[in-house]
């Protein structure tokens, strides 16, 4: 079996890290809907 | 147990500096500008009296009395009624009133006073009041209305410390009408004796500067060669002037790609971090000098007062598509962004109407769409970036989007009837000001930070999600093509290329297009990931790298991949296009329903890819591809 380097598990593991964070954000943010290109409307009622 | 904070409301006119004072009280930057009708929404802030009292501020939307029909305005009234459960019944009620224009601006404070509310009225920009010959006397308005009285000055924080002190407890008791309540005659006979005791205009009549810019600035011709040629002067400064603070930016992306291969050796995560992070992050990141330029000149029209004059200047052409020039600053602001723009129809009074305006919104060319057209616009001219012909082309682009939106919703309007409540368009045109300098660069900093923020969390997380899709699953061969084409995205691109090609796309343009559906921004990345751009070390080469890497790939059979048929027809894709989820939702909010947002986002994607595939096909007869 061929030899997958570190640099590979590490990118990896910053994918799957990207991945959880995105999911744990999409819960988290269901709720707001200010712009995020530019922050307008934050705080609107 | 922490007692309920008392509760001051900051009411008056709009355009009268309610916002200017609420950020200068509470430290805020919420939005302002030099025209009517900037805030919809309550805001809620905090600040301390001179005594150490904490105090929750509300600050309102403008209204001319408490009996309007537009839903700012309703918003507005509930408060004051004391009808709205989230805030009660005012303790105090500040009365923003412009010195300038007392006769007017008193009558809402006289019905704030019928209500029985405890009120302090603050006397705002005195300063353009004595400038117009006017000779205020404070201490007479507060002897005929039996509140006290501040002159201040907001914009520079003069007579803050006064009014503050006017706050101190006991808080002032409500005063007694003089007036027989109830009768807007009696009311409005008693604020014309009250302001003409209160402000005496000097006899030398002398016309105003304002006056005599708007001879020219509202002329039927002139007018609109000004409002064209400052228009064409915004797109031109913003190629020209982000050059030099582009450059900075590609050479701190080379300084950091080079540090980083001399660091690690070739691997997987060197090239996630040189290729996605730093390569996808940075073509986006790259823009935010232009960025910072749109946003500070849209701050120049806004609290110049030219907003409220191209508005006058739009109103009969709205006229024929069925909208008024109410409907006019609302599209205005979605230049900058939708989201305050569908926000702003507030103001509008026919239900009809407002919900027409927020329909067609989107199509003004929002700043998320900006490092899309400035990547592509150089491209139909050779590469080069600069010029008057860049310009032209800009100006164009919004023109497209903007006369698209008339046309559109003249047809909905047509097909929505009329409306029971009419919308009126009364405008108050407001004297020229000097800008807010301190307000615009904080206001400017405050977007660039969001796009920052927005590049380092949403942007980022993207490029590392489709480095991993152009990258695995694995092959070993020498073919790039190959290679690529083993990887997840050569799978898609494989997938929706019979869908896209008609409109003169390949599967990699459509996938970025795809990724573009978080955030328009991100196109610029993903095509630079896609198409495996790499950064050299010579400086301006980055930039224009991407494109000519771009102008460089072909199709199998020889042909140019982005033809000027190709790139009109993506320019178009995203003159129209609705990718944008938050937008979305406020839409939904303010028309009450997620049908309507569903529609309008159903509506807009196809328009826009039935639109490319017209462009392109209709090009293609002409020999542009």
């Amino acid at each position: 079996m061929q030899e997958t380097d570190w640099q590979t598990w590490a990118a990896l593991a910053v994918v799957l890290t990207t991945v959880v964070v995105f999911a744990l954000r999409a819960r988290r943010r269901k709720s707001k809907s200010g712009c995020q290109s530019c922050g307008s409307d934050k705080s609107c009622e | 147990m922490d007692q309920p904070l008392e509760t001051v409301v900051l009411a008056g006119n709009p355009n009268v500096g309610k916002t200017t004072l609420f950020n200068a009280l509470c430290g805020t930057v919420e939005k302002v500008g030099n025209y009517s009708g900037v805030t919809v929404s309550i805001k809620k802030g905090e600040f301390y009296s001179p005594h150490g009292r904490k105090m929750a501020l509300i600050d309102l939307p403008g209204c001319y009395s408490l009996e309007g029909g537009s839903p700012d305005q309703q918003i507005a009234e509930q408060v004051l009624l004391g009808k709205d459960p989230t805030y009660g019944t005012p303790d105090l009620v500040i009365c923003v009133l412009d010195a300038s224009n007392l006769e007017r601006h008193i009558q809402i404070t006289l019905e704030i006073i019928e209500l029985g509310l405890p009120v302090i009225i603050a006397l705002n920009m005195v300063d353009m009041a004595e400038k117009s010959r006017l000779r205020l006397d404070p201490v007479k308005l507060s002897e005929e209305l039996g509140v006290p009285v501040v002159p201040i000055q907001a914009n520079r924080g003069k007579g803050l410390t006064e009014l503050k002190q006017a706050m101190r407890h006991p808080l002032p008791i409500a005063p007694g009408a003089k007036w027989k309540a109830g009768d807007p005659a009696a009311r409005r006979a008693f604020g014309l004796t009250v302001s003409q005791l209160a402000a005496r205009r000097s006899s030398i009549h002398s016309s105003r500067l304002s006056d005599r810019l708007d001879l020219f600035l509202l002329h039927p011709i002139f007018g609109w060669f000004f409002f064209i040629g400052i228009m064409f002067a915004l797109f031109w400064s913003i190629f020209s002037f982000a050059s030099i603070p582009m450059g900075w930016i590609e050479s701190l992306q080379d300084f950091l790609i080079g540090s980083v291969q001399g660091i690690m050796s070739e691997g997987d995560l060197r090239d996630l971090i040189t290729q996605g992070v730093i390569g996808g992050v940075g073509a986006v990141v790259i823009f935010l000098p232009q960025i910072l330029l749109l946003f500070f000149f849209i701050g120049l029209l806004e609290s110049s007062g030219y907003m409220a004059r191209a508005a006058f200047l739009m109103d009969g052409f709205m006229a024929r598509v069925g909208l008024s020039g109410k409907a006019f600053l609302p599209l205005l602001s979605s230049y900058a962004c939708a989201i305050p723009g569908v926000m702003a129809t507030r103001t509008i009074d026919s239900a009809k109407e407002r919900l027409v305006t927020i329909f067609v919104a989107p199509w003004m060319s929002c700043s998320a769409r900006l490092p899309v057209y400035l990547l592509l616009v150089p491209m139909l001219l050779g590469g080069s970036e600069g010029g008057v012909k860049q310009a032209l082309i800009f100006l164009s682009i919004y023109v497209v989007g903007t006369l698209t939106a008339f046309v559109v919703a003249r047809i909905l309007r047509g097909k929505l009837g009329d409306d029971e409540t009419k919308s009126h368009f009364l405008l108050e045109l407001p004297p020229y000001r000097l800008p807010q300098w301190s307000y615009i660069f904080r206001h400017v900093l405050d977007r660039g930070w969001a796009f920052l923020k927005n590049a380092g969390t949403l942007i980022l997380g993207i490029m590392i999600l489709l480095w991993a899709a152009t990258t695995y699953p694995k092959l070993e061969s020498d073919d790039p093509a190959k290679v690529l084409a083993h990887t997840v995205v050569g799978r898609v691109s494989h997938f929706i290329e019979p869908v896209v090609a008609p409109l003169g796309f390949d599967g990699r343009t459509g996938t970025a297009i795809l990724t573009s559906f978080a955030a328009r921004e991100v196109f610029v990345g993903s095509m630079a990931q896609l198409f495996q751009v790499e950064v050299t070390d010579d400086e301006l080469e980055t930039r224009t790298h991407i494109r000519n890497s771009l102008a460089a790939e072909k199709w199998p059979d020889g042909r140019p991949m982005f033809s000027a048929a190709a790139v009109i027809s993506l320019l178009v894709f995203y003159i129209y296009a609705l990718q944008c989820l938050p937008t979305s939702a406020v839409v939904a909010r303010e028309s009450g329903s997620w049908k309507w947002a569903v529609g309008q986002f159903l509506f807009m994607t196809l328009f826009a890819a039935l639109a490319s595939l017209v462009v392109f096909q209709v090009a293609k007869l002409f020999g542009l591809a």
